[in-house]
């Protein structure tokens, strides 16, 4: 939860990346994109940082826009939720330009949020980040029992997963009975 | 939220090469999706189990155990017994529907060295069967391709139908251990590509009734065996002048040949008879002795030019 937080309360273009961008770098102005998630709320994110997914990267590339442009035109991630999306400006931030660390630690450790980030991540193909979220999720079963690991991980037995397939089945069965049924009503 | 099930084939698959070999086997377990997906993966996709021993005891209608030396030195015991109808994996019993055990311990194994990728240092295979039992059994085994560089068979005389268990390119040493004099068939044993791949042949403790020609091809040799002629001492010390890689033989005789003893000469006093024998090509500074200790053991090896003792080249007998 403690990271939805900071993510609203960061949510405005991202000034703390552009002022040691510019000390570093004052030859070549920096040019900004916008993204936003399904919540959105826009996020500044300079060009640098978003190199770390091939998929926005794709995106810049062929598009060529003017500063005006971009700003006229956030990138929509309606599929990301708005906090995810922070997480993933923030890590995109925090590396920008610096080769990535073997290890990164500050992934969201509550399974749900680390789930929607794999996907957020996968999606948007930020491959070092891809990798450190399906280590964080494979370091949560590493050593456990089966039956810990359907817990952890929340997957159903397979007599569940039958029972709930069989239902599924039954019902559109039900269904497609009443269509044939009605079918035949219309052909009467 | 976003179901583990549901995520796209290339995060499973990063989350499974970051997983041990032994994670993904219990993942496996979990559900049938993810049984289904792991049974479908390429081998190349499946993280390498670093084995470094199996030892497989075969007891006859009562067992089988499996046990493995990983590459940390820690071990993993599975034992399948079929009185108990059960698998015990490192002291902890399942009860298993099925009463064929035999062969859920072959379908076990196969599913562990699908990780193998790397050659094993060592695999025993233990066969505490009657022959025809065991027979059986490494016809069951033959499903199975072990790579290893060392094989050690304890069985009662079924040695032919288990080495060829193993893959002949990778085998460097044979080791046979007896479980008494038995009849094996050392003629049709030397056919197989495993025996003549193989560098080093080791066998023990009871003598085994084979012909010097089929073990002449060894770089290294530790064995026992029945009876040895002159004609078979001069025979080998041939093949070992002649060997680009020979180093040693080491040969104990049970039955010794009177004649070879009379054939040879004088032995010293205190029983060695001592003898080294030049190489006629190069190079000429190496030369095979060949000693013989108090009648019932023959050492061979390559050394240096032996300066003491006298050079012969003619034949022993």
């Amino acid at each position: 939860m403690s990271s939805t937080e900071q993510g609203t309360s960061s949510a405005a273009p991202a000034e703390p990346t552009t002022a040691p961008e510019s000390a570093a770098a004052p030859e070549v102005p920096e040019s900004f994109y916008y993204v936003h998630g399904k919540d959105k709320v826009v996020h500044k994110v300079s060009a640098g940082a978003l190199q770390h997914s091939a998929l926005i990267h794709g995106m810049i590339s062929n598009l060529g826009y003017t500063e005006e442009q971009a700003k006229a035109n956030p990138f929509p991630f309606e599929n990301i939720d708005g906090d995810i999306l922070q997480m993933v400006v923030d890590w995109c931030n925090q590396h920008k330009g610096k080769p990535t660390p073997p290890e990164d630690t500050n992934l969201p450790k509550q399974k749900e949020k680390l789930f929607d980030l794999v996907l957020a991540v996968n999606y948007l193909e930020i491959k070092e980040l891809l990798t450190y979220c399906c280590k964080q999720v494979a370091m949560m079963v590493k050593g456990k029992s089966p039956e810990e690991i359907r817990e952890i991980w929340m997957i159903p037995t397979d007599a569940e997963d039958e029972a709930a397939e069989k239902e599924a089945k039954k019902r559109a069965g039900k269904e497609a009975a009443g269509e044939t049924a009605a079918a035949a009503g219309d052909a009467k | 939220m976003s179901s583990i099930l549901k995520m796209p084939e290339l995060v499973l698959n990063k989350i499974m090469e970051v997983l041990d070999f032994k994670s993904v086997l219990t993942l496996r377990q979990a559900c049938r999706d993810f049984r289904n997906f792991i049974d479908d993966l390429d081998d190349s996709e499946l993280p390498d189990s670093k084995i470094q021993s199996i030892q497989i005891i075969m007891t006859y209608e009562e067992s089988i155990e499996f046990q493995f030396e990983n590459f940390d030195g820690s071990m993993d015991i599975i034992l399948y017994s079929n009185r108990e109808n059960s698998r015990i994996f490192n002291g902890k019993t399942r009860i298993l529907e099925t009463s064929v055990i035999f062969n859920v311990a072959i379908q076990d194994l196969e599913r562990i060295l699908k990780f193998q990728k790397s050659i094993l240092k060592n695999l025993d295979l233990i066969f505490s069967t009657p022959s025809t039992v065991g027979v059986q059994m490494s016809n069951i085994l033959g499903a199975l391709e072990f790579k290893t560089q060392y094989l050690k068979i304890l069985a009662q005389s079924e040695y032919l139908s288990i080495l060829p268990l193993v893959d002949p390119g990778t085998l460097k040493i044979i080791d046979f251990q007896l479980w008494h004099n038995s009849a094996v068939e050392m003629d049709q044993i030397a056919e197989t590509e495993q025996w003549k791949n193989a560098r080093e042949f080791i066998s023990r403790p009871y003598s085994l009734n084979i012909d010097v020609k089929f073990f002449s091809h060894f770089s290294k040799c530790n064995i026992y065996i029945q009876s040895i002629s002159g004609t078979d001492l001069n025979f080998l010390k041939e093949s070992y002048i002649n060997s680009s890689n020979f180093e040693y033989s080491h040969i104990g005789v049970e039955f010794w040949n009177e004649e070879l003893s009379s054939a040879l000469g004088p032995f010293d006093i205190d029983g060695i008879y001592q003898k080294c024998f030049l190489k006629d090509i190069f190079p000429q500074s190496e030369s095979i002795r060949v000693k013989l200790y108090g009648y019932y053991v023959c050492n061979c090896s390559r050394v240096e030019a032996c300066k003491s003792t006298e050079f012969s080249t003619k034949t022993l007998d």
